[in-house]
């Protein structure tokens, strides 16, 4: 009998890790937000037409999943109209990373909107992360265009990443530039 | 009355242990595949195949042409969705992957795309995915100390902790010291 149970539990787990069905992070609850919480329903049109007016508030926002980082899956990018203009989605501490079955899939996001600010402070912290030989510094830069993964762990790339935002405050004459994201609480993918 | 502390401490090291052992595999197996997170795919088997359409594509390539397209390669009943990234690539999402096409010379990839077994599992496990795993495993976290510690206790005499153990948990406490000393 206890033979059995064993095999069983083995058998169990092996049959429950080769499950291939992705399931949605609201799937326990249809309701995307909590009641009570203020949430801004935009568009990524909206969004990416004045960014700046829905930073550190809830946005529920529709759009296409063109992209999710391979390594881990803590990042994804939605467009709406517009491919050129991605919009970054950060998996939030509700999320354990999102499903690289996701792209080219119809995705609803619940979330909170962040500023990421960067000015020649931002550089130079990230230009010495990149001499101690920091692979996985947290100051990097993900933009989720094609191809970009080639670029993973390459330091060259990184520099060059740098110079090229340096280079752009130099042009607009600014102390900083600010890139928009979203830290998903919950995310459904529309069937 | 004389407590039988050796007799608690083998039950205890004994059914925490029997109770934790699919814990032990799941963060040994996926703690193993995200430490090497630079060198391979912990989560995915993703292979390649070239392809070549052999002319250029229209930019304003619409559904037919592309599921036309696709059945050259057997991947018609996968098309999702497409649209073009930037001017001179097309990107066609299927089930299981996507094909990405130059517009200008025809050339493409199609990545197929699958769930690596079991360590897909264990590594969505180690992510702590939901309120009450990340208590199980702040459960697992605590058992490893009662398990370790337990375990210093179980066997008396030459081969106890404090002759033959000893030194080698002598040894395994220097290995992380000697690191501290030199890179923290």
């Amino acid at each position: 009998m206890i033979k059995k149970l064993f095999l069983f539990a083995i058998a169990a787990i092996f049959f429950a890790s080769c499950n291939n069905a992705p399931k949605d992070q609201a799937a326990e609850g249809d309701q995307m937000y909590a009641a009570g919480t203020e949430v801004v329903m935009v568009s990524p049109d909206e969004f990416n037409a004045n960014p700046d007016a829905f930073v550190n508030k809830n946005v529920v926002i529709e759009g296409t999943a063109v992209h999710v980082c391979k390594h881990g899956g803590k990042r994804m990018f939605i467009i709406g109209t517009d491919p050129e203009n991605r919009i970054q989605i950060k998996a939030g501490d509700a999320i354990a990373s999102f499903d690289e079955t996701l792209e080219g899939s119809d995705v609803t996001i619940n979330g909170m909107v962040d500023e990421l600010r960067i000015d020649e402070a931002y550089l130079t912290q990230w230009e010495n992360e990149l001499k101690a030989d920091n692979p996985e510094s947290e100051l990097k830069i993900h933009r989720g265009e094609e191809g970009h993964q080639h670029d993973e762990g390459d330091a060259d790339a990184e520099y060059e990443q740098i110079e090229a935002y340096r280079a752009q405050l130099a042009e607009k004459n600014v102390d900083h530039l600010s890139y928009y994201s979203i830290i998903a609480s919950e995310y459904k993918e529309k069937k | 009355m004389k407590i039988k502390w050796r007799k608690w401490n083998r039950a205890v090291h004994r059914d925490v242990g029997y109770f934790f052992f699919a814990m032990s595999l799941i963060y040994g197996l996926s703690g193993i595949a995200l430490n090497h997170i630079g060198d391979w795919n912990p989560n995915y088997i993703i292979t390649r195949k070239m392809v070549e359409v052999g002319h250029p594509l229209d930019q304003e390539i619409t559904r037919e042409q592309v599921l036309d397209l696709l059945q050259t390669y057997g991947e018609a009943d996968n098309y999702k969705k497409h649209f073009m990234p930037n001017m001179s690539q097309l990107k066609i999402f299927l089930n299981g992957g996507s094909l990405l096409i130059d517009v200008e010379t025809g050339e493409g990839v199609i990545e197929k795309i699958s769930r690596r077994p079991i360590f897909h599992a264990v590594n969505y496990l180690h992510y702590n995915p939901k309120k009450w795993w990340t208590w199980f495993s702040d459960a697992f976290a605590g058992a490893l100390i009662v398990l370790a510690s337990t375990g210093l206790f179980i066997i008396r005499g030459r081969n106890g902790i404090t002759r033959r153990g000893a030194i080698i948990t002598a040894a395994g406490i220097i290995v992380p010291i000697i690191f501290l000393l030199l890179y923290y």
